[in-house]
């Protein structure tokens, strides 16, 4: 799987663990941990079951399946999502701009291509708000009022 | 952000994704109270959010009380939660404790199963009854001995500090380590407190061990610390510990893993990012430690003595969490051999007006390089300069002409306490700066001289100036910019060139001028010149006009060039005057004060004229015999600069002069104090 791949080709996780002789030994790095669509995948070196001198890599991945969510999660009136897909390489790609330093100056870097913005995302992330508009009928008007679907999120400072 | 971590990070699964830290257990007593401390980070839906504390039940916790106004049917008075959102914090307080409450609890935010908890387990204990040890020796350990005694039932203590209670001594008997409460010692070797044993006589009756209250520090102390933070542990432990070891150690599966103590030992992974520092209070000390990340979170613990064999220990517990605040930058600098960087160092508004300064970690402290009061030490004279901004509360470090020596660790520390203390690292590669220019100009006085700086063309349009080195930082002059602003876009390579002209140069334009360039706001590179004046009348301002004519083997004895000269260092007043190097002439020209020096000037045969370097001036023997001055070209008593003998003899007969006034002899080599100043030498 890509996801694999991407992950020794960039060898973040052996000189890292190579390096702390002290490490613990259920040391775990978080490969992807994305609010959009909850799913969290972290490794870690395990005795293989085989071989019980071994260490082998495993990988957990942990999705939570938001049953009841909609379609669009901004409108509360689509219907009710009853597809989820999860795509490891999508999930893998490291779509955040990074700070890299070229000559002394610094640099902000995305290091994946083909990064799609908009991504559909099937639960809420905590840290956004998301609205709505809905009619509000009131002394025979009707008005459109925008109201927050994730009132915690949603305040000004 | 989509990614709440950055993918790749190395750390504890459960650190990470639990952001929500608090205590792992509390203890209090029957019919007593117990509060619990919960942090969070202070982002904006944080804040605003539903805060819980739930029981655990098979599949679900069920909620006690909420910061939405409910409280579990059973717990009404009993229980409280306040919400602290300015500090990140909500409180937790139930009282009327009963055995039924004993359990594993969760403080949260949000909503009750959705992970965003910390598990927290509630004991309830008995403070009447007989009861025998309630501290647990840790796993591990050798069995100490220690006195126990069972407390009087129905009386509620408070804990003291053994070393606070009068006439108390520990005494040794063989005593039985699991009470009545269960094991004997914690599975996870996780230390409860530990025992201060000290070899003394048992004198009877056995004193008696007092129960622990709920209001006592007896569990860890809890530090939730930012990602990229810093934190300052203070631990203190009574004034018999003042000359023991002190050390700071993190626990870990097969024991304690000492990360620093008073006997300078650090480990490798916190080089450069930690210092261990000696309170004002006898026995008290504190830790800071910088660019806090994931592995760093867990208990620690900060102790007297040696772990495992005596002393006392404080449990720490430390939890990392992802911060909302600006980024404290890189942390590693790299810095081309011979060129400059440019360092800086982000402050809470708290600490604006408190004194800032700049040090080298090494592993016994910090040795202070710069502050914000004018002080800059010798070995980084014309190279080091401080910026404050207080309106973006950004501290800017410049320091130039690198050398491999300079590579280490650096913090930015403030002389507040709470303040946030960052490091970092420095690193010097090889490779060329991208200033040049000559790093010394020698000129005359009264001649025109020109300082040149040539830049390559990336700082086409960068703001370039010149300024002059001082010790409370690089004060702007104006230079002429040679490359004028041209139509065309391209970037001629020739003509890139900043010059600082001098007409007319004085003896007080001696010293470093420093040529860099400046981007939005932002210093960059800098290049450090240094300006020789030579020839002309001395002064006594700043002590560096000196004239140098050919390199003085003495001068150079001096070991640096005048640039690098010792400062004051050695200007403690001497009774006498040894075989004065320049250093010392430098020092020693400030005790020149009401005297002008025109009395010299015109007087020819005292050898003082303009042409300082010439040989062969007559001169007299000024305050004493040649011989006993040793002059800095040794055989010969009158030396290449006969400038520089006068002004010994001068200082010499000030000094002197002062000693006599203040009644001490005139010691030393001169001899007798010469006569009433009368145009005789």
């Amino acid at each position: 799987m890509s996801c694999k791949t991407f992950f020794s080709d960039t060898g973040i996780a052996y000189p890292v663990l190579a390096g702390y002789p002290q490490s613990y030994d259920d040391e775990e790095v978080v490969l992807v941990n994305n609010k959009c669509k909850c799913v969290t995948v972290t490794s870690k070196f395990v005795p293989s079951k085989e071989n019980p001198e071994e260490e082998i890599l495993e990988r957990n991945i942990r999705i939570i399946v938001p049953l009841k969510s909609r379609e669009n999660i901004s409108d509360p009136t689509s219907p009710l999502r009853t597809t989820f897909v999860y795509r490891m390489t999508d999930l893998c790609k490291k779509c955040d701009p990074i700070e890299i330093e070229l000559g002394g100056e610094i640099y902000n870097a995305q290091q994946s291509t083909s990064c799609d913005d908009t991504e559909t995302c099937y639960t809420y992330n905590r840290d956004k708000c998301y609205t709505t508009t809905f009619p509000f009928l009131y002394h025979g008007e009707r008005k459109i009022l925008q109201a927050a679907l994730t009132p915690a999120s949603c305040y000004a400072e | 952000s989509k990614y709440f971590l950055a993918p790749g990070t190395r750390s504890s699964l459960l650190a990470v994704l639990n952001p929500i830290f608090g205590p792992r257990e509390v203890s209090g007593l029957l019919d007593g109270s117990v509060t619990v401390k919960c942090f969070y980070p202070q982002t904006t839906v944080n804040k605003h959010d539903r805060k819980y504390w739930c029981r655990e039940a098979t599949r679900s916790c069920h909620t006690v009380v909420s910061s939405n106004g409910y409280v579990a049917p059973g717990y009404q008075g009993r229980v409280a939660i306040t919400d602290f959102p300015d500090q990140g914090v909500f409180l937790v307080n139930v009282s009327g404790l009963g055995l039924a409450d004993r359990g594993s609890y969760h403080c949260g935010l949000g909503l009750n199963n959705r992970a965003l908890s910390f598990q927290v387990k509630l004991d309830v204990s008995e403070g009447s009854g007989c009861r025998a040890l309630l501290s647990f020796a840790p796993c591990g350990w050798a069995p100490r001995e220690v006195c126990l005694s069972p407390l009087c039932p129905g009386k509620k203590q408070e804990w003291g500090e053994m070393s606070h209670v009068e006439g108390f001594k520990p005494c040794l008997e063989t005593a039985d380590f699991s009470n009545g409460q269960g094991e004997g010692c914690r599975a996870q070797g996780k230390i409860r407190k530990t025992l201060r044993l000290q070899r003394a006589g048992c004198s009877s009756p056995c004193p008696m061990l007092l129960p622990t209250g709920p209001n006592v520090p007896e569990e860890a102390e809890l530090f939730y610390v930012e990602l990229q933070g810093s934190v300052t542990i203070t631990c203190s432990f009574g004034q018999d510990y003042a000359s023991i070891r002190k050390y700071l150690c993190k626990m870990e599966k097969s024991g304690c893993r000492n990360i620093i103590d008073t006997y300078g030992k650090v480990d490798d992974e916190y080089a450069g990012r930690i210092l261990l520092s000696n309170e004002n209070t006898a026995g008290s000390y504190s830790i800071m430690i910088t660019q806090l990340g994931w592995q760093d979170a867990g208990l620690y613990l900060c102790g007297a003595g040696v772990y495992g064999e005596s002393g006392e220990t404080k449990e720490v517990d430390l939890h990392v969490y992802e911060g909302t605040d600006v980024p404290q930058g890189k942390h590693t600098v790299l810095g081309v051999k011979g060129g400059s960087v440019t360092i800086e160092c982000r402050y809470d508004t708290k600490g604006r007006s408190s004194l800032k300064y700049w040090c080298k970690w090494r592993k016994n402290g910090c040795s202070r390089i710069i502050d914000s009061n004018g002080f800059v030490s010798d070995l980084y004279e014309g190279r080091v300069a401080m910026y404050d901004n207080p309106e973006n509360n950004t501290l800017t470090v410049i320091l130039n002409r690198l050398a491999d020596s300079d590579s280490g660790y650096y913090w930015c520390m403030t002389n507040e306490n709470r303040e946030k203390k960052t490091s970092k690292e420095l690193k010097i590669v090889d490779g060329e700066p991208s200033l040049t220019g000559e790093e010394e100009v020698e000129a005359s006085v009264g001649a025109p001289a020109q300082l040149a700086c040539s830049y390559p063309c990336k700082y086409y349009s960068y703001e370039k100036y010149w300024c002059k080195w001082t010790r409370s930082g690089c004060t702007p002059v104006e230079a002429s910019d040679q490359s004028r602003a041209e139509l065309n876009v391209d970037c001629d390579k020739d003509n890139k060139t900043i010059l600082l002209n001098f007409d007319d140069v004085a003896l007080t334009d001696q010293g470093w001028y420093w040529c860099g360039v400046k981007h939005k706001g932002v210093y960059g590179e800098t290049k450090a010149v240094q300006l020789r004046v030579s020839g002309g009348e001395l002064h006594g301002e700043s002590g560096r006009a000196l004239p140098r004519c050919k390199p003085n083997p003495a001068a150079s004895s001096g070991g640096k060039e005048p640039g690098g000269r010792s400062r004051g260092d050695r200007s403690s007043p001497v009774p006498h005057v040894p075989a004065l190097r320049p250093a010392d002439l430098v020092s020693v020209g400030s005790y020149r004060t009401n005297i002008s020096m025109s009395d010299f000037e015109s007087a020819k045969e005292y050898g003082a004229n303009d042409n300082a370097c010439m040989k062969g001036t007559q001169e007299t023997q000024i305050g004493g015999d040649g011989k006993s001055r040793g002059g800095p070209a040794g055989a010969e008593p009158l030396g290449e600069s006969s400038k520089e003998e006068a002004d010994v003899a001068y200082s010499a007969f000030l000094l002197q002069a002062s000693a006599v006034a203040q009644g001490r002899g005139a010691g030393g080599d001169t001899a007798a104090p010469p006569g009433p100043w009368d145009g005789r030498m």
